[in-house]
């Protein structure tokens, strides 16, 4: 491996890492929050890059000005649910609806367009499918998880099977067994660093992945939700005692850990396509991201989801004996089940004290 | 009262069972459903394993697909290539895949999330290798071919008949073997650490030496089932074993009720039946319906399809689904009343009125 190939396969792990630290910080999110490990995790990153692809279906202008609009509504949304969390009454009521009307609205729009054949620039494509996938989160805890009688362990992971099951059931019949694109957002290919080529998408997957977790750092530190967020991840019984609803965390965390699968999975797609399938093995991935940072860490997660992504690269560069693109995808896995052993006592420890 | 009528219908009810079974291959009576019977009672084989394991000491494998296919390629593989005797390549595979679970016991150590996940990724594991094909025994996406029927003398298994009475000879063997498991000490030892390990651990229960005993017995009938599959299809590849199959085992074990052994046909033959039977018209919709059936079935009867229809049924009499359906449905309409401290979903269990 020369020198330039080394930085070229450089860039391929930094693509993959920013994806798989996002997919890792979703479970993150959920686990910390729940304890449950959510398996349609990855369902939610294929459901963000079809949703892109349904709302770019006929349009081929990307414009940078919408992602930026994007981006402010986030913000305005982000404010509006800030401001029912504190309002005292029937939140969970309030809440919930909220998010299924903004999860309806790219529906509506999407509707629209079929009918009067609206185009819908790239940038909005890829920011709605967030709030779709959000309300598909939020939809799963609501009826899969907190319907569930004499929830145990196995149930519960037993039951995220089952909606990561129908998830990809669902989008299979809409969008069918082909791969799909969305337009890149810069027309501009490629520009080089370095010795390196890179991909300009590749840009947008690495800056997709600071803005979110920035914003989730800010959103976990600074805002009251987000500290009570972490107070239940750190002992829900106490939480509660505190006044925080340790059900409306939960449900927040699946909101939230979908709407993150969501975004990557929007801005990825231009680059590495999506097929209805492609779901289940992203969340692997992202699993393992969050199995090398502890699982409880969001910064973990990413650090985690970069060793992961640039070793996976490398793995494919060096070529050497089991080191090859044939084994791209089992290196990941027998790392992941050597880290759970070695990491078994803390864990057993963790499941133990809840 | 109930519970009189059930073991007088019970009398009746094995040998109408067992002759219905009987008769099924014949051409006047159900012929046409020959190779589903077969893969039912394949599937109830493994599926057996993984009550056992999942059910009765309450772990969970997102794997066993993995035992299947390592079975199915050994008796492949030895059979077809080095020319050995079917039933000594099947008896060396259960003994491989035996050991195989043996040295990934060591998985046994974590618990529920993470053994979830770690087993999830030994299936994959060994399906990617047996795709890669890196060694050139494995034949790649293709697979192998040539692999001969299983004989006795000169009686050659050579139809689909006389398969499916071997497939489920085996099937009844594994059932019994199973339920004298279950009653037996290990039977309750198994149930001891289900209900704590903690508890079992201190009445002198070498918890990990049970579950890795049950884990080694489990990944040994999902090798037998493997084998036999691979001398009844004549062809092994990893089609036969995707990762998604080891999920599709875990819905015939939760229809089934994961704690229940007889169960176990009753689930492997219902997801046989809708998957090549009825949603083969439906194309993608299977993966939606089995997903459906799969979250209803935790979320309103953790204990499994079967075992509430059965419990349902001896404690109310034959009308119970009928009176729980309306139960259920008043206590959500009541629930959609006062939205917000009562409890909204009601239960096909149902409270006492």
């Amino acid at each position: 491996m020369t020198w330039e190939q080394f930085q070229q396969y450089i860039v391929i792990g930094i693509q993959d890492g920013s994806i798989y630290a996002l997919i890792g910080l979703g479970f993150t999110i959920i686990y910390a929050v729940t304890n449950i490990i959510n398996f349609a995790q990855g369902e939610f990153v294929m459901l963000g890059g079809m949703c892109s692809y349904m709302l770019v279906d006929s349009v081929d202008v990307p414009t940078t000005p919408t992602v930026i609009i994007a981006l402010l509504c986030a913000a305005a949304i982000g404010a509006l649910i800030h401001l029912l969390w504190s309002r005292q009454t029937s939140r969970l009521m309030l809440s919930s609806m909220v998010v299924l009307l903004l999860g309806s609205i790219p529906l509506v729009l999407f509707l629209y367009g079929e009918f009067a054949s609206m185009e819908m620039p790239v940038g909005i494509a890829s920011f709605l499918p967030i709030l779709m996938v959000a309300a598909v989160g939020f939809i799963m805890y609501l009826l899969g998880i907190q319907t569930a009688r004499r929830p145990t362990t196995v149930g519960l992971i037993i039951i995220t099977i089952g909606a990561a099951l129908v998830i990809r059931g669902i989008a299979g019949v809409i969008w069918g067994d082909k791969m799909h694109r969305t337009p890149l957002y810069w027309e501009q290919r490629t520009i080089d660093v370095l010795d390196a080529t890179v991909h300009t998408q590749v840009l947008w997957i690495l800056a997709t992945m600071v803005i979110v977790a920035i914003l989730l750092q800010l959103f976990l530190s600074r805002t009251m939700l987000g500290k009570s967020l972490k107070a239940c991840a750190h002992n829900p019984i106490g939480a509660g005692l505190m006044g925080i609803n340790p059900k409306m965390m939960a449900l927040i965390a699946f909101a939230l850990a979908a709407a993150v699968g969501g975004a990557i999975g929007a801005v990825m797609t231009p680059k590495v396509g999506m097929t209805y399938e492609s779901g289940f093995l992203y969340g692997l991935y992202g699993f393992v991201a969050a199995s090398l940072g502890g699982f409880r860490s969001p910064i973990g997660a990413v650090i985690g989801g970069f060793l992961l992504g640039i070793g996976r690269a490398l793995i494919i560069g060096v070529d050497w004996w089991l080191f090859n693109s044939d084994y791209k995808d089992v290196w990941p896995m027998v790392i992941l089940v050597v880290i759970l052993l070695l990491r078994s006592n803390i864990l057993a420890e963790e499941e133990r004290l809840g | 009262m109930s519970r009189k009528i059930l073991s007088q219908w019970r009398l009746l009810l094995i040998p109408v069972v067992i002759t219905f079974m009987a008769l099924v291959p014949f051409d006047w009576f159900l012929g046409q459903y020959k190779y589903l019977g077969t893969v039912i009672g394949l599937s109830t084989i493994v599926t057996v394993g993984l009550c056992l394991f999942m059910g009765y000491t309450g772990q969970v494998s997102l794997g066993q697909a993995a035992f299947y296919g390592i079975g199915m390629y050994f008796s492949a593989v030895l059979s077809s290539v080095h020319g050995l005797n079917p039933w000594l390549a099947m008896l060396i595979a259960a003994c491989v895949t035996g050991l195989v679970a043996l040295l990934l016991g060591i998985i046994l150590r974590l618990k529920g999330n993470y053994l979830a996940m770690a087993t999830l990724a030994v299936g994959f594991v060994v399906w990617k290798i047996a795709v890669i094909d890196d060694m050139g025994c494995t034949g790649g996406p293709d697979g192998i071919r040539g692999i001969p029927y299983l004989s006795i003398g000169s009686f050659e298994f050579d139809s689909q008949f006389k398969r499916y009475y071997l497939v489920w000879g085996f099937c009844l063997a594994i059932l019994l073997i199973s339920q004298s498991i279950v009653n037996s000490r290990i039977g309750r030892a198994l149930r001891a650490v289900h209900g704590s390990e903690e508890a079992a651990e201190s009445l002198g229960i070498n918890v990990f030496r049970f579950k890795l005993k049950i884990f080694v017995v489990s990944a040994v009938y999902a090798s037998i089932a493997g084998s036999l599959f691979a001398h009844h299809q004549l062809h092994a590849s990893p089609g036969y074993f995707e990762p998604i199959d080891s999920v599709y085992l875990v819905i015939m074990a939760v229809i089934g009720g994961l704690a229940s052994i007889w169960g176990a046909i009753f689930g492997a033959g219902a997801v046989e039946i809708l998957r090549n039977e009825i949603l083969i018209h439906y194309d993608k919709w299977n993966m939606v319906i089995l997903g459906l059936i799969l979250m209803v079935i935790l979320i309103l009867m953790p204990e499994g399809l079967f075992v509430a229809l059965k419990t349902g049924y001896q404690q109310e009499g034959v009308f119970f689904i009928p009176r729980r359906i309306w139960r259920l449905a008043r206590s959500l309409y009541s629930g959609i009343k006062g939205f917000h401290r009562r409890k909204i979903a009601g239960s096909l269990q149902g409270e006492p009125d």
